[in-house]
């Protein structure tokens, strides 16, 4: 077992396997040896932890992604890849607070799945929106001037299908 | 709140569309987005390792917005059987190279359009010499003779090395590149715009990478009683990144000579004498900051109007959308005196070319359809003109001349006589004309449209 603490000092006992879905945290008890201890995860705060936690458990006896493995997908599979599994995508059913919180804890502790699917849902939350919905979806202010918006949308014409 | 740092990592699932919503949604979302945005998509569509592909951090959105329809073009193009684009690409790459002095993209594209060319080998072939150069202008009109712009020397410029001349090959009176180490090749080009068509031999050969055609100095040539063209008029030499399109309008009411040239936007008129091989050029500049584009040239009665694509379409020529300037030029051409020249209209023209405008009335190809094939009898609708660049008329004279999408046929009608004359393979562009009616011929089968509907075929 490894005990990982939150940010907000909440501790959390955790399979050795469970914790190693975290590249990050995988290193540091192969540097550190089989009494690893206490791992501080500073920038997590306990409720997003404890969420990444229920993941890596529920994946715990996935395969690992090989190193390398972004850069061997093709063009075609990452086209697929917004398709998102059954508990996957309930376990990403939260506020958007907690899921970007989830994404950038996933970046954090290098869990690639876990970022990769909560990339996808987000990028399903922008997919076929206007720029207006995305700002809505997203609670954005429009920061652009009507003539910046115009220069953009004349700029932008060339990438639309005709 | 997203945090923009993750749109790095979000945009990767993004498809090309949602990317364009996501960079007009807000500033810093634009901003987070521009250092990686089409590094992502590039590395992502071409699967190309990131190290590959370095994004300088000035590149320029509109530069953005170039490269990506690279992008998008060349992937549709892996799937589909339209070899439309196959003209557009070589051109985006162009114009990409003007922008990006690295040409690290530049690179990346050509070798991808190279491996396209193979497989895409008679697709590439078929469009590769539909060329719409107006290298070479040939008119018939009643006044004051006939004649032709020419642009009887070429260069070849380096893209990398600045501008170099092409010590092997030489062009012949038609503007052609014959290359020494294959005398068996020939290489047209048009103009610097990389468009590449056959010569006798009928084949295809690519330009060599990294160089591309410059015209210099165009002159205006006349047909003598005998058909011997001989060279009239020298306009001045034009600098070495320019001509990207030459247009020539005649008109009833003067004698002169009108002949507009993209680059420096500048405007020709060359009034003749009475003795044949005399006469006055005269010129006056519309523009500094547009180069490489199109332009129409449209000569009615004492008014004459020059139609210019905007910088942002330049040399997309008709298969990209197109904004027109519309200026109108006043001037006592037949002294050269003050010449003023005034901007009256922009006109989106969408995919297409204005094809006549009298100053009220415009009409243009809304759209291009290069695969349609008409049969006679047909009714033309706008949207079915096809290349608008195969039609160019005028209204004081009773003739019109067209030519089809890839070049191979062209001819003249004369409306009154009913003749039809094969143009030299050579002329790329002409003048038209109708007294007063909108007229258009359009390529295939030879029809002729009045207004919106067609009034009589033409056998060719």
């Amino acid at each position: 077992m490894v005990t990982l603490v939150s940010s907000d000092g909440v501790s959390f006992n955790v399979d050795q396997k469970v914790a190693s879905r975290s590249a990050l945290i995988k290193n540091m008890m192969e540097d550190i040896g089989e009494d690893a201890g206490e791992i501080p995860v500073p920038n997590v705060s306990s409720n997003v932890l404890k969420k990444v936690i229920e993941y890596c458990t529920y994946h715990k006896d996935d395969p690992l992604p090989q190193s390398g493995e972004d850069e061997g997908t093709s063009a075609a599979d990452k086209k697929k890849s917004t398709v998102i599994d059954d508990w996957d995508y309930n376990f990403l059913q939260v506020d958007q607070e907690m899921l970007f919180e989830i994404i950038l804890t996933a970046n954090y502790l290098d869990i690639k799945p876990l970022l990769d699917v909560g990339c996808k849902t987000v990028a399903n939350m922008i997919k076929g929106k206007t720029p207006e919905e995305i700002r809505r979806t997203f609670n954005i202010a429009n920061d652009f001037t009507p003539e910046e918006e115009a220069q953009i949308r004349r700029e932008n014409e060339w990438a639309e299908d005709r | 709140m997203l945090p923009p740092e993750l749109l790095h990592i979000i945009i990767q699932h993004l498809d090309l569309a949602s990317l364009v919503s996501l960079s007009q949604v807000s500033r810093k979302w634009r901003d987070a987005l521009c250092d990686d945005f089409f590094y992502r998509v590039a590395a992502r569509d071409f699967n190309l390792e990131h190290r590959r592909f370095p994004l300088r951090q000035t590149w320029t959105s509109s530069a953005h917005i170039i490269y990506t329809r690279c992008v998008q073009l060349i992937s549709h193009m892996t799937n589909s059987s339209n070899s439309c684009d196959l003209v557009l690409v070589p051109r985006l790459i162009d114009t990409l190279n003007d922008r990006d002095t690295t040409n690290n993209k530049v690179e990346e594209l050509s070798e991808k359009m190279a491996q396209l060319s193979i497989t895409k080998s008679s697709q590439l072939k078929t469009r590769l010499h539909t060329s719409h150069t107006t290298s070479n202008i040939t008119f018939n009109c009643p006044l004051p003779s006939d004649f032709s712009v020419l642009f009887p020397t070429y260069s070849l410029q380096h893209l990398n090395n600045g501008f170099q001349q092409f010590d092997d090959g030489y062009c012949d009176k038609y503007g052609y590149i014959r290359l020494t180490d294959d005398p068996k090749h020939y290489q047209c080009y048009d103009k610097p715009t990389r468009d590449l068509y056959t010569c006798s031999n009928g084949l295809v050969i690519d330009l060599p990478q990294n160089y591309r055609v410059v015209p210099s100095t165009p002159t205006v040539k006349s047909r003598d009683a005998e058909g011997i063209w001989t060279e009239r008029v020298d306009f001045e030499r034009i600098s070495r990144d320019v001509a990207s399109d030459v247009v020539v309008a005649t008109s009833s009411s003067t004698t002169a000579v009108w002949v507009c040239v993209t680059g420096e936007l500048r405007v020709f008129w060359w009034v003749p004498r009475e003795s044949r091989g005399q006469g006055t050029v005269h010129s006056c500049k519309i523009s500094r900051e547009w180069t490489r584009n199109k332009v129409q040239l449209f000569v009615y009665k004492s008014i004459v109007l020059v139609a210019v694509t905007q910088i942002h379409y330049i040399d997309w020529s008709i298969h990209s959308k197109q904004v027109w300037d519309v200026y109108q030029v006043t001037c006592d051409h037949l002294k050269g005196g003050d010449v003023q020249v005034t901007k009256i209209q922009s006109h989106d023209s969408s995919w297409g070319n204005i094809l006549w405008y009298d100053g009220l009335r415009l009409c243009n190809t809304p759209q291009y359809a290069c695969d349609r094939t008409h049969v006679i009898g047909d009714t033309i609708e706008p949207s079915q003109w096809g290349y608008g660049n195969c039609i160019r008329f005028n209204f004081d004279s009773d003739w019109i001349v067209g030519y089809d999408c890839d070049h191979k046929l062209r001819w003249i009608r004369n409306s009154v006589t009913g003749a039809v004359e094969h143009v030299p393979e050579h002329c790329m562009s002409f003048v038209g004309v109708s007294r007063g009616r909108l007229k258009v011929c359009v390529f295939d089968k030879g029809y002729l449209q009045e207004r919106e509907r067609i009034r009589s075929t033409v056998d060719v």
